[in-house]
């Protein structure tokens, strides 16, 4: 053994550091291989037949990128109807009243704007045009954080019955929870992008 | 590598369910499969395959398990899914047409 293996895959771990879990998978499925194939021709030989390890994350960060977009996309919608099933237990439970004031408009627009965002980021993930899909899932994370916000001023401010602060409260912590998973979707798809720009 | 590894980047999904078949192949074999059975003429960048296979796994065409034999390294096999399968027949018959189109083309008389 001469290191030189251990040294490849090390190199492989660091350029595939921007999805841990890919980069667990690699490494294991790697390893196998190019001690495989060095009992034929050697370590040294086994390293540059496989390729550079900047090529070969590359490569891997464009085989997983449509299902990478997918799952950022899943993550918005899903976040998207869970937010408007929230607003509207709120709303329903604490009996606050509609109305046309600023609160409501953010409220309502925001989601509204939000969806559409969210429409127009499974568009561009269909075309692989990831620039595109991250913007617009940036905005529509932007929208949501606008739209909960103004809903969750709107339920302090008009709800009423018992329990009304716990409800808000827990909504509230539900939302938030799931905003911070789409943040981490979107930060794993800029950890992609970066790599297929590098 | 030459032309004709060149010219099969193209075709290399439909290469790897072909290659794969109805086994249950590790990477290692996928690639001595290839290039074994196409005489030496394809002898692709090994780092090439795993990536593709990667990308077969994530659309559904291929699905992988490890496994670790009595004596020896642990491997992650990969084989078909009912869907590579359905899928590997279309790529057949759309290359035996296309194949047979560009054989006339080549073999017209002006």
């Amino acid at each position: 053994m001469t290191g030189l293996i251990a040294a490849y895959l090390d190199e492989l771990d660091r350029v595939l550091a921007f999805d841990a879990r890919l980069s667990r998978r690699v490494h294991d499925e790697i390893e196998s291989h190019l001690f495989d194939t060095a009992e034929h021709v050697g370590e040294a030989d086994a390293v540059r037949r496989f390729g550079h390890p900047a090529e070969i994350a590359r490569a891997y960060a464009e085989a997983a990128l449509p299902d990478r977009l997918r799952r950022s996309c899943v993550a918005a919608a899903l976040l998207g109807g869970a937010t408007l099933l929230l607003m509207r237990l709120r709303t329903v439970a604490l009996d606050i009243p509609g109305g046309s004031d600023a609160l409501t408009w953010l409220d309502r627009g925001g989601l509204v704007a939000a969806l559409l965002c969210i429409g127009a980021a499974w568009l561009f993930s269909l075309r692989q045009r990831i620039a595109l899909v991250r913007k617009a899932l940036h905005l529509a994370a932007g929208c949501f954080a606008l739209s909960v916000g103004a809903s969750l001023l709107r339920a302090f401010d008009g709800g009423s019955g018992d329990g009304a602060f716990a409800l808000i409260a827990g909504t509230a912590l539900v939302e938030a929870i799931l905003v911070g998973g789409l943040m981490m979707q979107l930060a794993r798809l800029d950890r992609y992008a970066r790599r297929l720009a590098a | 590598m030459g032309m004709s590894s060149e010219m099969l980047k193209g075709h290399l999904d439909a290469v790897l369910l072909a290659t794969i078949g109805d086994a249950a192949l590790h990477g290692y074999a996928i690639i001595e499969a290839i290039r074994t059975r196409s005489g030496g003429h394809f002898d692709l960048p090994e780092g090439t395959i795993y990536p593709a296979l990667h990308r077969l796994e994530l659309a559904g065409l291929l699905a992988s398990r490890w496994v670790q034999p009595e004596s020896g390294r642990k491997r992650r096999v990969y084989a078909l899914t009912d869907t590579g399968r359905q899928s590997l027949t279309e790529r057949r018959a759309g290359w035996r047409s296309f194949a047979g189109g560009i054989d006339m083309l080549l073999d017209a008389r002006a």
